[in-house]
């Protein structure tokens, strides 16, 4: 038999296999692509205060959650639109927190990442609120 | 089928067989995609809020990506040494040699030695071999089992002698027939000879406990083990683990369920 | 066969044994010598650190009178006797079952099959979870059935502990019984059962009287396999409880295990060794010879 005619041959009786590894080589490779591209360890996000008005020069604080509680955490503040901008974060789960004198603290979120140094936007804003 | 019979008492029952079969491994899967029913009692039964958080730990907490490889390269080692010396072997039992009777007892015997029986000699060889805790000394009691040698015997044996004489005429060596001729239609023996080999080596956990010192050579099972001493006891962490350690073996078996099934039929003899 | 004749008589020789060679060499090395190692082991006390010294029969005094490795002994035997009956037993009933000629006979097969391949060690950490007195599954439901009042300690109870090991090694292995069980019948003409049915046989007797004894050779060789297995099996049990609690659920591999690698007793483990080897030849070379053929060695999982 041709070698043509083989691979043909054993390209039929296999077809569910061959479509099955190559969608699991492309998810793969997406994957790793998807990574690569967003992997820069930035943690961003914005703190309001309760009147949902940005909150400048906010203390937030970004502590890693891991079953060693020792790590340091990290502080950034916050610029005139209220946004933070944390750069090279390798934490895979982390705390997330903000305050400022006389206005508030926001609550103690805590978020899990899908891979390591994945840039992160905080899905909603750190809102300051008065202790009571 | 000339008569037609009510088989719903049948699959009543085997719906049932298949549901108790089942419940175990749902069980897991649920578990490793919501972390329910680890510390809360009553379990819930239907996953609420599932996600993939706890797969992302495993892979971060231990050298997943490491063990695995752990893993494929000591499989592969064992699967492409058993393909290629057993069906030597059996290649050469066909033939009609001085000694065969010795040697087939030989093999017949050390059949019948299980595995377990051979570990403390077994790893002090490794041990003077200086392949102790690497992948060959991991591969290298499996890399040839006599079952296998014998399926491959009785596959080349059927193959018509015309073939063999034809070949000799032509003036091809003994030793090339082989491969030419006698590999390229024993497809359902390497099918068999890779199904056995791959699961005995994947799943094995006894040999790399022994033989593995430092944990970045542990393999898959030896590392799932480990992870239950490392961490708590109940997490869904140590479910999702135990999700991606069977995952490669149960996504072969389904995707080559005929093959599996005989092939694992085929005595399954250790050794 | 093959002849080796020609002018190439030599050459093809030296193939042959070429070819023979690699496997030869493994089993030599890690089969037969082994065993002459333990032999030679057994006879001397060996700390593995230190000097081997020549102790002659005294290891297999102490094994004699060791509590621990009789009833490591009585726990193989004890796991052989509670699971491979019931999961020989099950098999039939179930490749009974799937023999039939209904649809989605190949998903049932399937589905049956699907725990033998998986990893041991996962078996034995699903199951250890499911028998879990606080949260695990089977309590759930035995106390929501009012069966039971208070959870039950399987793995930690002394009495519960090897049978608990036993439920998950049958649903391990079911399985695999159930391919061998349909092999067997498969090999039954239908015939028999079409005059059978037109003298007026019920289906049920139609099994006992025809099903079952002309499987009787596919039984034994379940029960060969099952013995051999019950004897070698390790992952499961040293996972799930490490021959806890006591030793309820030692059995004689993880006993051999303990004494060679964690008490570095290795005389004495090739001791228990050699018992163990012995007694499988024993069996194997009986099962031999009453099924008169190549039944030996057979193992049903790993």
């Amino acid at each position: 038999m041709s070698l043509g005619r083989r691979l043909s041959d054993f390209g039929r009786e296999n077809l569910g296999r061959i479509v099955f590894i190559v969608a699991v080589v492309l998810a793969l490779a997406i994957w790793i692509v998807h990574v690569r591209l967003n992997d820069d360890g930035i943690v961003s996000g914005v703190v309001l205060n309760e009147e949902g008005e940005p909150v400048a020069g906010a203390t937030v604080q970004i502590r890693e959650q891991t079953l060693n509680l020792l790590k340091e955490p990290r502080t950034e503040q916050t610029d005139e639109q209220g946004r933070f901008v944390f750069k090279d974060i390798e934490m895979i789960e982390f705390v997330i927190s903000a305050k400022l004198e006389g206005v508030g603290a926001s609550a103690r979120p805590r978020y899990h990442l899908y891979f390591m140094r994945q840039n992160f936007e905080l899905p909603e804003p750190l809102v300051l609120k008065a202790s009571s | 089928m000339s008569k037609r019979r009510s088989h719903v008492l049948t699959h009543i029952l085997l719906v049932l067989i298949c549901f108790l079969i089942i419940v175990p491994i749902y069980w897991v899967v649920k578990t490793s995609l919501t972390g329910e029913n680890l510390f809360n009692y009553p379990p819930s039964l239907i996953p609420k809020d599932p996600h993939l958080y706890f797969f992302v730990d495993v892979y971060y907490w231990i050298p997943f990506l490491r063990f695995f490889m752990n893993s494929v390269i000591v499989s592969a080692i064992v699967v492409v040494s058993n393909i290629i010396f057993n069906a030597m072997a059996g290649f050469a039992l066909g033939y009609n040699f001085p000694g065969k009777k010795i040697i087939i007892l030989t093999y017949l015997s050390c059949m019948m030695v299980p595995f377990q029986t051979t570990i403390i000699p077994a790893f002090l060889l490794t041990k003077y071999f200086g392949l102790l805790n690497t992948h060959l000394g991991l591969a290298l009691p499996l890399v040839s089992t006599i079952i296998n040698i014998f399926v491959f015997k009785m596959n080349f044996d059927a193959v018509p002698h015309s073939l063999h004489d034809a070949a000799r005429i032509d003036g091809m060596a003994d030793w090339r027939m082989l491969f030419r001729i006698y590999l390229p239609l024993a497809r359902p023996a390497i099918a068999t000879n890779i199904i056995l080999t791959f699961v005995w080596s994947w799943n094995n956990f006894i040999w790399p406990l022994i033989i593995t010192q430092d944990t970045i050579m542990r393999t898959l099972p030896l590392g799932l083990a480990r992870f239950l001493s490392y961490f708590e006891d109940t997490s869904g962490q140590l479910y999702a683990f135990v999700i991606m350690v069977i995952a490669p073996i149960v996504v072969v078996f389904l995707m080559n369920q005929k093959s599996f099934i005989s092939g694992m039929m085929s005595g399954a003899v250790k050794g | 066969m093959r002849q080796v004749i020609g002018q190439k008589r030599g050459r093809i020789l030296l193939m042959i044994y070429l070819f023979l060679f690699p496997s030869l060499a493994i089993f030599i090395l890690y089969r037969i010598t082994p065993i002459i190692w333990n032999l030679v082991l057994s006879f001397q006390e060996w700390q593995f650190i230190g000097p081997n010294t020549w102790i002659g029969l005294q290891n297999y005094a102490e094994m004699i009178r060791d509590p621990v490795f009789w009833q490591s002994f009585k726990n193989t035997l004890f796991y052989f006797f509670g699971g491979t009956p019931i999961a020989i037993a099950l098999a039939v009933l179930v490749a009974v079952l799937v023999n039939n000629p209904i649809r989605g006979r190949n998903a049932y097969r399937v589905m049956i099959f699907l725990p033998y391949p998986i990893t041991p060690v996962a078996v034995a950490i699903i199951w250890q979870w499911l028998y879990n007195e606080k949260v695990g599954l089977i309590n759930y439901v035995l106390r929501s059935l009012r069966l039971v009042s208070d959870p039950v300690p399987f793995l930690q109870s002394f009495k519960l502990a090897l049978p608990s090991v036993i439920v998950t090694t049958v649903w391990q292995v079911l399985g695999y019984f159930v391919i061998i069980v349909l092999t067997g019948l498969q090999t039954i003409p239908d015939d028999l059962y079409e005059s059978a049915e037109l003298d007026g046989a019920s289906r049920l007797t139609q099994f006992f009287r025809i099903t079952l004894p002309l499987i009787r050779s596919t039984i034994f060789l379940c029960f060969i396999v099952g013995i051999i297995n019950s004897f070698t099996v390790f992952d499961i049990i040293y996972v799930m409880t490490d021959g806890g609690p006591g030793h309820a659920t030692e059995i004689l591999v993880t006993n051999i295990y303990k004494n060679a690698f964690t008490f570095n007793r290795m005389g004495y483990a090739a001791a228990m060794t050699m018992f163990m080897f012995l007694f499988l030849m024993l069996v194997t070379w009986y099962s031999n010879r009453v099924s008169g053929g190549e039944a030996g060695g057979v193992s049903y999982y790993e």
